[in-house]
């Protein structure tokens, strides 16, 4: 999968945690919570859970609390794919 | 982006309310997005009764020497380290991680590592966190207002004693009384009463609701209950409820505040939306007289039912 894949369906997941209409989650790998409203600490939490059942990976609770970009998050997904 | 407003902006916010919010803003600076959320669009009495809260902190954090920033940094400790990981087994599990009293006990209560923390972290969300600034407003400008004057007043589990802090401002009993089943909940809430110069006022007891005698000697007796952030705790709520219905005087009236979708290290009962509370109510022989729900910072009702995220369910209810 690669990462542009993994960043659409990224954008698709904070469309529905954040509850926003999908044309209006702007992305790129160096977005961060400061550039949405809607992204707190527990949408934080909420979203890190909808990634991990969406490419049926799990992180750790320290990768979780390091996340900041988008990009980080792409590429943590990324690393935890089966090869 | 966000732009960092300067210290004490919340409009109509008084001074100790602005000098909480800066304490945590100090030992905490990304949390000041949740804050401004969680402040947008209080109301006037809202504010007022947020100040009152504040003012309480404010001064037994005096009283005990321990300043307002280490208030701050056990809400952060309450937050990020207590109730963020057990966010986190809810979202991925959809249940509360523990199911009995005993692990409970365990883990917190008898653990006085996180049981400090956690306690003053609690304190200060009750300022701070909308639902529970909002569940603090309902009791002190809506259900005390109402209540008859001159009535018999009991709360169970007062933890911190901030709700009897609230009866004895905005309420006029003739008598109250404090029943909590932890030694350490008694003794704390006798040294904030002392704080107050209000300890003749109230009979603080070191009573477990399920006991025997809780029942006997006090059968029908009070005029008004309240029973806030307690229910959550229990292996039988429904008994609890029971044994509430079974103290209150024939008009008397309970003022139950019970989180839904609240995960925190010692909640054992879930509820997952505010009919679910009216229905374990109704189940135990109460009418709800009154019912609101204050979801959490950023959140609407809406959205917080569908997310399952955490809301305050508060219920005024009477024996059926
Ligand atoms: C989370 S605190 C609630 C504090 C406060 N009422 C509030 O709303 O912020 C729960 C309190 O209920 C007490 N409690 C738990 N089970 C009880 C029981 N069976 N009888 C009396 N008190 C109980 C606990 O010791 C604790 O002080």
């Amino acid at each position: 999968m690669s990462r542009e894949v993994i960043l659409g369906d990224i954008r698709e997941i904070m469309a529905d945690v954040f509850d926003m209409d999908v044309d209006d989650v702007v992305v790129t790998p160096d977005t961060t919570a400061d550039d949405i409203e809607e992204w707190d600490s527990l949408s934080h939490i909420r979203l890190i859970v909808a990634v991990e059942r969406r490419f049926k990976v799990k992180f750790t609770n320290a990768e979780i609390e390091r996340l900041r970009r988008v990009g980080d998050l792409v590429a943590l997904v990324e690393a935890k794919q089966p090869a | 982006m966000i732009e960092t407003p300067d210290p004490g902006f919340v409009q109509g916010a008084g001074p100790a309310t602005s000098a909480v919010w800066n304490s945590v803003v100090s030992v905490w600076p990304e949390h000041e997005k949740f804050l401004r959320a969680s402040f947008a669009g209080r109301s006037p009495d809202l504010l007022d009764t947020t100040e009152v809260i504040a003012d309480l902190l404010a001064r037994v954090s005096r009283a005990s020497g321990k300043s307002l920033e280490s208030f701050a940094a056990d809400y952060r400790h309450l937050c990020e380290k207590i109730v963020y990981p057990e966010e986190l087994h809810f979202a991925r599990e959809g249940r509360y991680r523990l199911t009995t009293f005993a692990e409970a006990d365990r883990e917190v209560y008898s653990n006085p590592a996180v049981m400090g923390p956690y306690m003053n972290g609690l304190f200060v969300s009750d300022a701070l966190w909308f639902n529970h600034a909002s569940a603090m407003n309902d009791f002190a400008k809506v259900y005390l207002p109402r209540a008859a004057p001159g009535g018999r007043h009991l709360e169970i589990g007062p933890g911190h004693g901030m709700l009897l802090h609230l009866a004895l401002r905005f309420g006029s009993f003739a008598s109250l009384a404090a029943w909590d089943v932890s030694e350490t909940s008694v003794r704390h809430v006798r040294s904030v009463l002392a704080t107050l110069g209000q300890s003749d006022r109230v009979d603080v007891r070191l009573m477990d609701l399920a006991s025997d005698r809780a029942l006997t000697e006090n059968r029908g007796r009070f005029d008004t209950i309240v029973f806030s952030e307690v229910l959550e705790h229990l292996e039988r709520p429904d008994l609890a409820l029971e044994r509430i219905r079974d103290l209150l005087a024939p008009d008397g009236t309970v003022w139950i505040n019970v989180p839904a979708n609240g995960p925190a290290p010692d909640h054992l009962y879930l509820l997952r939306s505010p009919a679910e509370a009216e229905e374990a109510v109704r189940s135990a022989g109460l009418e709800i007289v009154r019912a609101a729900a204050f979801p959490v910072a950023g959140a609407t009702l809406d959205r917080a039912l569908r997310k399952q995220l955490p809301i305050s369910c508060v219920l005024t209810a009477k024996r059926a």
